[in-house]
């Protein structure tokens, strides 16, 4: 027993060891040449981590990117990674913990809803500034939080009044059981009464569940022309596959799936089905084309980007320009104000920041699926348009 | 001198671990003040579980629900303080609920918090431990309980804020005086003291004596007289009580409550809290808890993606070396040392 105790406490000593030996470097240097720290704050374990991955890589290259220009008027930005392990009470303690010790300018971070709303206090409290890379169901607005990714007046509504053109009058409209969907649905609905189309199912199911057999009697009972999905993660997946399996015919039309999420759907299932966001990987514009070559060269997993990683890199240039107009990069008061009316060109096109709300003018894009699983862009809004939180 | 050596190590362990506790904020930064704070709320949550798994032998992997209990119903108390919460009017709900506005007072709240997880607690025990379901069969039905309460929060999305759950709450006051960040601390760590008292004298005393005993030997004690199911069920409700509380105060500490909170998740950890540390002696519940969480947080800071499969690595190692947990290891040591020291002196 005496010889396990000792092996223990070797073990505990050389853990504490290696625990401490990593810590901080401390940054030296005259200010002229120090980093600019910020933070960067993803999942890249927990439930959320395959969709935040995407996210943080974006945000990764784009960091790379401004630093291999020369960085900020000759500065680096010094990234410090937090994971918050998918848990919205953990991402608040590492939102406190960047802020506090780590002294960032800003944070770029947080993917689900649940984590931002945790982490938006902290940020108030701490008169910090989040830039927020997913997109959202919107009705929020903090001085303190920048967001990236669309809302639905960017996107489902324009889908909405293009698939009643396009495609058919009738939706089932189905979602995980969280505030995302259901806010998405309740719109889709007012959507829907105005563009003269009709709701015959609207179903919800647990965050996670992926066995879809009763909603696939629904839906057949219900006999829709479209089925407008808000499903998420592993559902998402499960439920192309078993539509396909169960021979249903009406379109899917998604806001959620993304280039990565089709390629485990499979091209069977997921061909003819219609995804409404604001960045695909075939977008066609020089930036974009320059865009996918280096994403394949850095991110070596054999994904490629998604409106996620886009959202993520769209964060980190805006973030690098707001810096680079900042009188003081360190001086987070000032780099929030950079960010009013601030505009970038982005793989996605030339997209600006709204002074008025914080958010983003975006484009809006509808992508079709094709038999090889290719998302082929039909259609583009002419210009950004407004966001309306 | 002898008399100090008859000490048992874990108070001594005790001691050292409340000191440090206690004066953690003098020198700590602000950050790791308050992420201790919240740490001492998990301690209590530890210390209630080691009173059913620890001292009864009934291994709960379903706890976070009476935590969660707790923690809801002070996050909905703090959020309708000024009428109709955010969540709610989202939801068209246009009026505080009747049984809201009865919890709204925090005395109140605080009594809820303690008493319904304990009634929950006592029925499923009246259920159970009656019918004598216990070993592995009471793990899998808490177990089970615990993901339904979680869809269950999940999907009563108008009145429990759903998968994003309740946020966006005041800090802890008392009588209307919001604490500081110190205040707040040492307020912590004086229910932790009491709470640690509290079940350190329950279990020397005969009911906990009882209790053990039924842990050890059902058959023999109910020859003897005692009940086993009067006494589980008892054991169970006031361990229900404390998780409540526990809960309780999590929510202000935090700031915010969701299902992660509350679901078979945070269960699990807890019970990994105690297999780590010790079981059945509060020691072990308080090091455990301590020391993953800090060593969580601090792996989660050095190696990105792969902190949860170092901490799991971690933890196969204590189970499978020191299964009795690292308090439980260190008594056996010192015992077996000192019978040792005793027969050479024989000698």
């Amino acid at each position: 027993m005496e010889k396990k105790l000792c092996v223990f406490l070797v073990c505990a000593v050389l853990s504490a060891c290696t625990l401490t030996g990593c810590g901080h470097n401390a940054s030296g240097g005259s200010e002229k040449d120090r980093p600019i720290k910020i933070g960067v704050l993803y999942s890249l374990s927990g439930v959320t981590s395959v969709s935040e991955k995407q996210l943080y890589d974006g945000t990764k290259m784009a960091i790379q990117k401004i630093n291999e220009n020369g960085g900020i008027h000759g500065r680096k930005i010094e990234t410090v990674f937090a994971d918050y392990a998918s848990d919205p009470a953990k991402a608040a303690d590492k939102a406190r913990k960047l802020i506090l010790d780590e002294k960032v300018t800003a944070i770029i971070g947080t993917c689900s809803s649940s984590a931002r709303k945790a982490v938006k206090p902290v940020v108030e409290s701490y008169h910090s500034l989040l830039i927020y890379p997913q997109s959202y169901e919107g009705q929020e607005q903090s001085k303190n939080i920048i967001y990236v990714g669309c809302i639905p007046n960017q996107q489902a509504e324009i889908f909405v009044k293009w698939l009643l053109k396009n495609a058919g009058k009738k939706f089932f409209l189905i979602g995980c059981d969280f505030v995302y969907p259901q806010v998405e649905n309740k719109l889709a609905k007012e959507y829907l009464a105005a563009g003269g189309g009709s709701v015959v199912g609207e179903e919800y199911v647990p965050y996670g569940s992926t066995d879809f057999s009763s909603v696939l009697n629904k839906i057949k009972s219900s006999n829709p022309d479209i089925v407008y999905s808000e499903l998420t993660g592993d559902s998402n997946v499960a439920f192309y596959k078993q539509y396909h399996a169960y021979g249903l015919k009406a379109t899917i039309a998604s806001l959620t799936t993304n280039e990565t999420v089709l390629k485990s759907i499979g091209a069977d299932a997921g061909k003819n089905s219609f995804i409404c966001v604001d960045y695909f990987k075939n977008v066609e514009n020089p930036i974009n084309q320059t865009f996918v070559k280096k994403y394949a060269e850095t991110i070596k997993d054999g994904t490629v980007p998604t409106y996620a990683a886009m959202g993520g890199y769209n964060g980190g240039l805006f973030l690098g320009e707001a810096l680079r107009k900042a009188k003081d990069p360190e001086n987070t008061q000032q780099v929030a104000e950079a960010f009013r009316e601030l505009q970038i060109d982005s793989p996605s096109g030339k997209i600006s920041i709204d002074g008025k709300n914080n958010h983003t003018r975006l484009y809006c894009r509808i992508g079709k699926v094709d038999e090889k699983g290719e998302i082929h862009v039909i259609f583009t809004s002419e210009k950004p348009i407004d966001p309306k939180p | 001198m002898r008399r100090l050596a008859e000490i048992p190590v874990n108070r001594y362990l005790d001691f050292a671990l409340f000191l440090a506790l206690g004066l953690f904020p003098l020198f700590g930064s602000l950050f790791y003040t308050q992420l201790l704070e919240k740490y001492l709320v998990f301690l209590i949550f530890a210390f209630s579980l080691d009173l059913v798994w620890g001292y009864a032998g009934l291994m709960d992997l379903g706890h976070a629900v009476l935590f969660g209990l707790g923690g809801y119903t002070m996050a909905l108390s703090l959020s309708a303080q000024e009428g109709v919460p955010e969540f709610m009017a989202r939801y068209g709900v246009k009026q505080v609920p009747l049984w809201l506005q009865w919890i709204v007072p925090q005395p109140a709240a605080v009594l809820v918090c303690i008493l319904l997880p304990a009634l929950l607690a006592g029925l499923l025990g009246r259920f159970l431990f009656y019918s004598r379901v216990g070993g592995v069969f009471f793990s899998v039905i808490t177990l089970a309980l615990a993901e339904i309460f979680s869809l269950f929060i999940q999907s009563q999305q108008e009145y429990t804020g759903g998968f994003n759950g309740i946020g966006g709450l005041p800090g802890l006051s008392l009588f209307g005086h919001s604490l500081s960040l110190a205040e707040g601390y040492y307020f912590v760590f004086l229910m932790v003291l009491l709470v640690y008292i509290f079940c350190r004298a329950l279990m020397t005393s005969r009911f906990g004596l009882v209790l053990r005993g039924i842990r050890e030997n059902e058959t023999r004690l109910e020859f003897l007289g005692y009940g086993q199911a009067r006494f589980k069920t008892a054991a169970f409700a006031l361990s229900g009580a404390l998780a409540g509380f526990a809960g309780a105060l999590y929510v202000p500490v935090n700031g915010m409550i969701a299902p992660n909170d509350v679901g078979m998740e945070f269960s699990t950890a807890a019970v990994v809290w105690l297999a780590i540390g010790g079981r059945g002696n509060l020691t072990g519940a308080a090091l455990g808890t301590l020391l993953v969480n800090v060593l969580g947080n601090a792996l989660s800071e050095h190696f990105g993606a792969y902190w949860q499969l170092l901490l799991g690595a971690a933890l196969l190692a204590v189970v499978l070396f020191f299964p009795n947990g690292i308090v439980g290891s260190l008594q056996l040591a010192v015992r077996g040392r000192t019978v040792r020291k005793g027969a050479a002196r024989r000698e």
